[in-house]
């Protein structure tokens, strides 16, 4: 289970449409996602032959952490982490991450980890990309800025790219 | 407005170019407004961020804002020399256009491109930043002269008082029996 260390990395909550952004700047916490899949270990006789790929499995995600501020592509107005995740107050014109618009309203979770330093050598941004996150329990703190939510994502396999620093 | 009973006098900077052709001159004025320049080139403003327990604040540390800012102080550089630049008699410019903030950074480029060498364009600059009152080292000068002669002033008050306190000689001493 890959646990990325949140200090230096950003949350984006990206909707569907265009500067449907949240950015979330982390404090203290942790994000872990588990990727799984079924093997079907089929038998000749009793001995082991071949091996087929079972049914699919979403990808489950769990988060947990405070959080230091919050800002939007839009600028002014900034919807909260639960606004955004339940479709709510200032996101509720938001449109859902998943093509089919008649399945229960997802997100895109990006984690964009940049390890770069003033002063240092410059290091790849790594971009983990958990799309059409679907929450199933959520735990918000607002005063404490604090969120802790689990979920699953729609896909099987998370995303990772890497790009150059700056880019 | 008057300063000191004078009408203040508008610190216009000539700029020559040497040519044995027959020397040519820049003239450098201050820019007084830049209302035309905001309204082509609006100040960009922070973005709002959210802090934990809803309070939203301006987030002047955002890159994309830093960046904005940059790029308007950027701009606002260029309005100011070319606005400057604009009471020189006969300037035309073929690329740069005072309303289109796209073309202004054209104008070192045409400069150097119709023989002006570098040397020449960092004078024509620093005119431009002379005439808009930007030039720390004379603003210094002017400091230090001002205190010099205000000093000067002190000085020459004190000696006549001074003089004024020296002891007299005494008149003929009065007539007691008078």
């Amino acid at each position: 289970m890959p646990v990325i260390d949140l200090k230096q990395t950003t949350i984006n909550l990206n909707g569907g449409g265009v500067s449907q952004t949240v950015e979330v700047k982390i404090g203290e916490g942790n994000l872990s996602y588990t990727e799984k899949r079924n093997m079907d270990y089929i038998r000749n006789k009793g001995v082991l032959d071949t091996v087929r790929e079972g049914d699919e499995e979403p990808v489950e995600v769990r988060f947990d952490f405070t959080w230091e501020y919050l800002t939007s592509a839009t600028g002014d107005t900034v919807p909260t982490i639960e606004e955004v995740l339940k479709r709510e107050g200032l996101a509720s014109a938001w449109t859902s991450s998943a093509a089919d618009v008649c399945e229960p309203f997802a997100v895109d979770v990006e984690v964009i980890y940049d390890p770069t330093c003033a002063g240092t050598i410059v290091e790849p941004i790594e971009t983990t990309t958990l799309a059409d996150f679907r929450w199933e329990s959520l735990e918000h703190d607002m005063r404490g800025g604090a969120v802790a939510a689990s979920g699953n994502c729609n896909v099987t396999r998370a995303s990772i790219a890497r790009t150059a620093a700056g880019s | 407005m008057k300063l000191q009973g004078k009408k203040i006098p508008t610190a216009e900077v000539i700029v020559p170019i040497i040519r044995d052709s027959g020397n040519l001159y820049f003239t450098a004025s201050p820019v007084l407004n830049y209302d035309d320049f905001l309204k082509l080139c609006p100040e960009p403003k922070p973005p709002k961020r959210m802090l934990p327990g809803g309070v939203m604040q301006e987030n002047v540390a955002d890159p994309n804002y830093k960046k904005k800012l940059e790029m308007f102080a950027t701009h606002r550089t260029h309005y100011m020399i070319l606005k400057s630049l604009q009471s020189t008699p006969g300037l035309d410019w073929d690329t740069v256009k005072l309303d289109d903030p796209e073309t202004w950074a054209n104008y070192e480029s045409e400069m150097r491109g119709n023989g002006i060498a570098e040397g020449e364009i960092a004078r024509v600059i620093n005119g431009v930043i002379q005439a808009n009152g930007l030039d720390d080292s004379k603003v210094e000068e002017a400091r230090r002269g001002f205190l010099a002669s205000a000093q000067a002033a002190v000085d020459t008050d004190q000696s006549i008082q001074k003089a004024e306190l020296l002891p007299t000689e005494s008149g003929e001493p009065a007539n007691v029996s008078e």
